[in-house]
């Protein structure tokens, strides 16, 4: 699915400027990391690109459709074919995995349909079979609050592809997750991914992720598009200017862990 | 060092402001005033104290002749408070799902709504058993439709409490998925509350009981006629077995309701 953002701004009611004027344009199965300081705008971005925001000035359109001025029955069916992924998880804590995995379908089937005791059988195989691929039908039946963090990522992943997601939309998978656990759910969405040819747009603290997976990244400060280029030139000179630091202060880069790691590895990439 | 002068302790008391002194006059008045009206006076609390002991003594031991009769009419009890629950259980969710801030449709419904629901719940169910009986005349119907009343002024209030602390991110997810509002209602919203909305149907069960045996002292059906009769007609004896009855009954439902509660949370 192809993504074209241009000139989005985004004002909140109390006045906060969260996006100036943002130009991106995403082709099909691109892989693209945004990166940016607290408060650059990349949430912002991510919820207007899904609609859950309107821009205040602006288009965004995905696959063709002009989110902001589409009719909610438009939109409604654009989301269902665009997966989220989000820090938290966001599962209903007290049902089962299962029907966790088979609300990936609510969307376009239906309540009905996509309940565990009257759904088809056909849609029912097919949850298990997306829990087969995230590692985790043999939990099915347990409730999803009782799964690690990174079992209960996988879940939504699980349901993400019940979805038949074409766009992925995620914003911070793996920040509330161990680093052991981070890794393997990283692998796991790009696997996913890659394999299905869907395009991503993920948001990352973890620039040695960034570096590791994207295609392309993002950067945002301000409000606007401060980098955009392939992860091999994401170098010192990029980063400090993104994450507005002096460019030779030692000390300013031992705070970060990330940053440094991130560091070595863009150094020994060019 | 520069020797200042110790700081005193504040007062221990403050002076009570106008507003105090106003309260505290106001409650003074109304306390003495409601002594007065009542009438109440020390011969009058002994004259009372030797009536309840004839009353006792006329009552005990309590009468079994008519157990059948009771016991019947006890069921009778029950039934209207479980067939009450249940259909204004049913009807509360709707109404909540009006009430709470997050689930109504338009901001001027959910005004509509809370007020519906407030002047359900203001109206003592007594009044409303009044009023029914009048509409469906006595018997255990005008009961039901009093409970049904009873409980939707106190189950869509609580309800929709309830939904409106749900965690909204797992609805953000399901409509960030494409599913419709009614769809998230109920694959995300509803869940979530489901435990909390059995509790609270089961305090609405206990409550429901007992306003039930309260209900047919004005005729509208369960144990409460047998007792107005049997105390009308002096059948004192009779009385105290109906007491005893609707007490182990009582407590029995709490503690059952009790039980299921703790197993649902």
């Amino acid at each position: 699915m192809q993504v074209q953002v241009s000139g989005v701004g985004k004002t909140y009611p109390d006045g906060t400027r969260a996006l100036d004027a943002v130009d991106v344009a995403i082709a099909s199965g691109d892989g693209v990391v945004l990166l940016g300081a607290n408060g650059c705008g990349k949430s912002t971005l991510l919820k207007c690109l899904l609609g859950l925001e309107r821009v205040t000035t602006g288009r965004i359109t995905i696959a063709g459709v002009d989110i902001g001025r589409a009719r909610r029955r438009e939109v409604l069916r654009l989301r269902r074919s665009i997966g989220s992924v989000f820090q938290q998880f966001n599962l209903v804590g007290n049902l089962t995995v299962f029907q966790n995995v088979l609300f990936g379908r609510l969307g376009s089937d239906g309540l009905f349909a996509s309940l565990a005791p009257t759904a088809r059988p056909e849609l029912r195989d097919r949850a298990v079979a997306c829990l087969e691929r995230v590692g985790l039908a043999d939990l099915a039946r347990r409730r999803t609050d009782t799964l690690s963090g990174g079992q209960q990522q996988r879940v939504a992943f699980a349901r993400m592809l019940m979805q038949d997601a074409k766009l992925v939309l995620a914003d911070e998978p793996v920040a509330s997750l161990d680093p052991k656990a981070g890794r393997e759910v990283m692998d796991l969405l790009f696997e996913i991914v890659r394999e299905r040819q869907m395009t991503v747009v993920c948001v990352l603290h973890q620039l040695d992720f960034a570096v590791e997976y994207a295609d392309r990244i993002v950067g945002l400060k301000n409000g606007r598009v401060a980098f955009d280029a392939p992860p091999a030139a994401l170098d010192r000179a990029a980063l400090d200017s993104l994450y507005d630091r002096a460019a030779d202060s030692a000390s300013a880069r031992t705070e970060d862990p990330h940053v440094s790691i991130a560091e070595a590895r863009a150094a020994a990439t060019v | 060092m520069s020797a200042s002068p110790k700081p005193a302790p504040p007062p221990r008391f403050e002076t009570p402001s106008v507003f105090v002194w106003v309260v505290a006059l106001a409650f003074l008045a109304f306390f003495i005033q409601g002594l007065i009206g009542a009438n109440v006076n020390l011969e009058r609390l002994l004259r009372g104290a030797s009536n309840m002991g004839r009353f006792l003594g006329e009552a005990v031991p309590p009468s079994m002749d008519r157990l059948d009769v009771i016991a019947w009419s006890m069921l009778e009890t029950l039934n209207m408070a479980i067939v009450g629950v249940t259909f204004g259980v049913l009807l509360s969710l709707p109404m909540a799902l009006l009430c709470a801030r997050n689930t109504s449709p338009h901001p001027l419904i959910r005004v509509l709504a809370i007020n519906i629901v407030a002047t359900l719940r203001t109206i003592p169910d007594l009044i409303w058993a009044l009023i029914f009986v009048v509409a469906v005349g006595l018997g255990p119907l005008a009961g039901i439709l009093a409970i049904i009343m009873d409980t939707i002024g106190f189950c869509a209030r609580f309800f929709s409490e309830r939904i409106e602390e749900i965690d909204p991110r797992p609805a953000t997810a399901l409509s960030a998925a494409g599913a419709s509002r009614g769809a998230v209602v109920a694959g995300a919203i509803l869940p979530e509350c489901f435990p909390s909305f059995v509790a609270t149907s089961l305090f609405s069960v206990e409550k429901a009981v007992r306003s039930a045996v309260v209900l047919g002292l004005v005729g509208a059906g369960g144990i409460g006629v047998e007792l107005t009769s049997a105390m009308n007609l002096f059948r004192y004896k009779e009385a105290l077995t109906i007491i005893l009855v609707v007490l182990v009954v009582v407590i029995a439902v709490e503690q059952l309701a009790g039980a299921i509660r703790r197993r649902v949370i």
